[in-house]
């Protein structure tokens, strides 16, 4: 129950007789409440952003006239245009994995959110294996995918969900392998801690500054592909490749049920981008930070701006990504993740033991 | 047309016009097309999705390769026989509410193809019910821009909740 | 030979590296240029000066000699008229543009110049029945056409004042 904010600010309101259940079912029940806006609201933005970052790459403009200034309520628009569409639901589907397979990924992506670290003070959970429990949450959308493939009785789909299941299983291996060299670093798995170890330097501590920069930087740079790879974002989205697939996995998926798959896209490429920056780029650490007393109001505030606005950049970077590369071949995808992110991850995994225990020896 | 437990079952009132109007803005401003061409005018279809028309300025630049995610098809040339039978059965697939836009000569009314193209349906309202007809072989970019904001306006005419309006609408 | 796989191993590597970082610079690049996008409905395109668009008649000067008629390659021109005469009582003059190609056949074999493709290029119905367009009444003519038709127009009571006398 510590480290849960919610729960904190809880039983500080609350009558002193309270039972304990009650308070974590209520704490659990708001908290929920709150992935789910801000996983919402985080969706409309992304989305957004993405239409206008892919039209001003292709020297468009992207949405305009729906309304707001540069059509910010596109999204909006489209979410509405979702739940009010009709849901399709095949005869030759299996009725039970068909229905669950939305929920399940959206679960999954939800539920990554828990173990974020967002500002001192602002996470749902501290667990001492926060990043085993964020890896095996998010291999569970891959589950997901594949009931998604499977019950919807069609090839497409099918294959969509094969590709999935080798290139998911394929790629958490340099995924995980590349989380290490910080797990080494900062001699945990938690994720709120190693967020506060980078705090030095007046908050410019940062892992890719730290003395390890030299297999940081390159640990980043794997640790983001994989990712990629992960959520199935271009050029890796195999799955869904829409000239050959027709739209992969969720070819049969209308109305709010596709919405689902829509927007864990998003929400898991934010989680990766949210670990990236609890690891490598210092959390909700910011230069400057050191001049905020330690109880101030404006440390989680300013912390949380400073997380989201990192994240968010890579958000932007893996959507410049994915609007700059072509979509590569299955067999290219699998070339890559075996033949060159998994030696390339464990050498530096070896790398970083090293350098670890020699700083330790000193 | 759309029908469910709600059509027809209000009056007019603030409520459910706004809810009206809410449905119909979201439905107009967010018409996915489908990946779809059939002959030249996909080509000008194209050009609409390119940089210089750009059609996702109307929030219609998503274009989706499933009809199951789509909610506008434009028909963008020449209808066969044999193609016929697939874009009915694409229509079928797509997910309410679905609009069309017939888009140029051949797809309206046959083309050049009207008197002699014995492969030629005579306008592709004969397979699947067509929302609006844009004119010219093939029509400009600004043309079909043009229509989808005829479609636009045919959409805010529609009512989802309110009692429909009696005599000639 | 193992040192040859390693070495294309390490070439491969940074090729995408490379590659890949290359490709990015391109699409910041234009990411940060100015969009060439003409907003439609806002500003009206640029169609040249011999752009062959949604036909007008100036109905006066038809003499019913059925000449664009029989050019047509797709037969999409009917007309009717009675003939008083010299005088023509017009009853239709359509042009069906569920076949037109606008291929600006009709308008060369006119001996009198009267029927013109004009700068409208949108011809946009919600009922197909409403792409057979009587050319007598078509107003979706640009400001130039319309000047020109209202001369016609003007010449045409001229002349019936006259005639009159």
């Amino acid at each position: 129950m510590d480290g849960n904010f919610i729960s904190h600010l809880l039983s500080a309101s609350l009558p002193p007789g309270f039972p304990f259940w009650g308070l974590a079912l209520l704490a659990a029940f708001l908290g929920a409440l709150c992935v789910v806006g801000f996983v919402s609201i985080l969706a409309l933005v992304s989305v957004w952003l993405e239409r206008k970052i892919a039209g001003h790459i292709q020297a468009r403009l992207g949405p305009m006239r729906t309304g707001g200034w540069h059509g910010w309520s596109q999204t909006l628009a489209d979410a509405i245009k979702l739940l009010t569409k009709e849901d399709v639901i095949l005869r030759g589907a299996d009725p039970v994995l068909f229905r669950l397979a939305p929920a399940l990924v959206m679960g999954s992506a939800l539920a990554m959110f828990a173990v974020l670290p967002f500002a001192p003070g602002v996470q749902f959970a501290d667990i001492d294996l926060g990043v085993y429990f964020l890896l095996a949450v998010a291999s569970l959308t891959t589950i997901g995918v594949i009931m998604a493939g499977w019950g919807s009785n069609n090839k497409w789909s099918l294959y969509g969900a094969m590709r999935e299941a080798a290139q998911a299983t394929s790629y958490e291996i340099p995924l995980a392998l590349s989380l290490i060299p910080p797990i080494l670093h900062f001699g945990t798995f938690s994720l709120l801690s190693a967020t506060e170890q980078q705090s030095g330097w007046g908050g410019m501590q940062w892992y890719i500054f730290s003395d390890a920069f030299w297999v940081a930087i390159p640990s980043f740079f794997l640790f983001f592909t994989a990712a990629l790879a992960e959520n199935k974002r271009a050029p890796f989205d195999l799955p869904e490749s829409e000239s050959e697939l027709v739209a992969g996995f969720h070819t049969e998926y209308s109305g709010l049920r596709f919405a689902f798959f829509f927007l864990e896209e998003y929400a898991a490429m934010f989680a990766a981008s949210a670990v990236a920056t609890a690891y490598w780029l210092g959390g909700w650490n910011f230069p400057g930070m050191t001049f905020l007393s330690t109880g101030s109001l404006w440390l989680p505030i300013l912390g949380a701006l400073a997380f989201l606005l990192k994240a968010m950049f890579l958000v932007c970077v893996m959507i410049w990504i994915r609007w700059t590369l072509p979509r590569l071949r299955i067999d290219q995808v699998m070339t890559l993740g075996w033949k060159y992110l998994t030696p390339l991850a464990l050498g530096i995994m070896v790398a970083a033991a090293g350098w670890e225990a020699w700083r330790a020896s000193l | 047309m759309s029908s469910g437990p709600l059509v027809g079952q209000f009056d007019d009132n603030v409520l459910t016009t706004r809810v009206d109007w809410m449905v119909n803005w979201s439905r107009r401003s967010s018409l996915w097309p489908m990946t779809f061409g059939l002959a030249c005018c996909a080509i000008e279809m194209i050009a609409v999705g390119g940089p210089r028309f750009d059609i996702d300025r109307f929030g219609a630049g998503a274009f989706r390769a499933t009809p199951r995610q789509s909610d506008l098809m434009i028909v963008a040339g020449t209808v066969n026989f044999k193609m016929a039978e697939r874009i009915r059965r694409l229509w079928e697939q797509m997910a309410e509410p679905r609009y069309v836009i017939a888009m140029g000569a051949c797809a309206t009314g046959g083309g050049p193809y009207h008197q002699y193209g014995y492969t030629v349906v005579k306008g592709v309202d004969r397979v699947i019910p067509v929302d609006i007809y844009v004119a010219g072989c093939p029509p400009r970019p600004e043309a079909l821009l043009d229509g989808l904001m005829a479609l636009q306006r045919k959409i805010d005419r529609g009512r989802i909740v309110r009692k429909p309006e009696t005599g000639p609408v | 030979m193992t040192s040859s796989a390693f070495s294309r191993w390490w070439r491969n590597l940074s090729d995408g590296v490379i590659s890949t970082a290359r490709g990015m610079r391109i699409t910041l690049r234009t990411f940060l240029r100015k969009p060439v996008t003409v907003q439609y409905p806002d500003e009206k395109p640029d169609l040249g000066g011999r752009y062959r668009g949604i036909h007008y008649l100036e109905q006066d000067l038809c003499i019913y000699c059925d000449a664009c008629a029989k050019a047509c390659p797709v037969d999409c021109i009917e007309m009717d008229a009675t003939r008083h005469g010299k005088e023509l009582e017009w009853h239709a003059f359509t042009l069906d543009y569920n076949r037109c190609m606008l291929c600006e056949l009709c308008v060369y074999p006119c001996p009198k110049d009267c029927i013109h493709q004009g700068e409208e290029y949108a011809l946009v119905t919600e009922d197909r029945e409403d792409m057979v367009r009587d050319l007598l009444t078509w107003k979706g003519l640009t400001e130039e056409q319309k000047q020109k038709v209202a001369e016609v127009e003007a010449l045409k009571a001229q002349r019936a004042a006259g005639g009159g006398e």
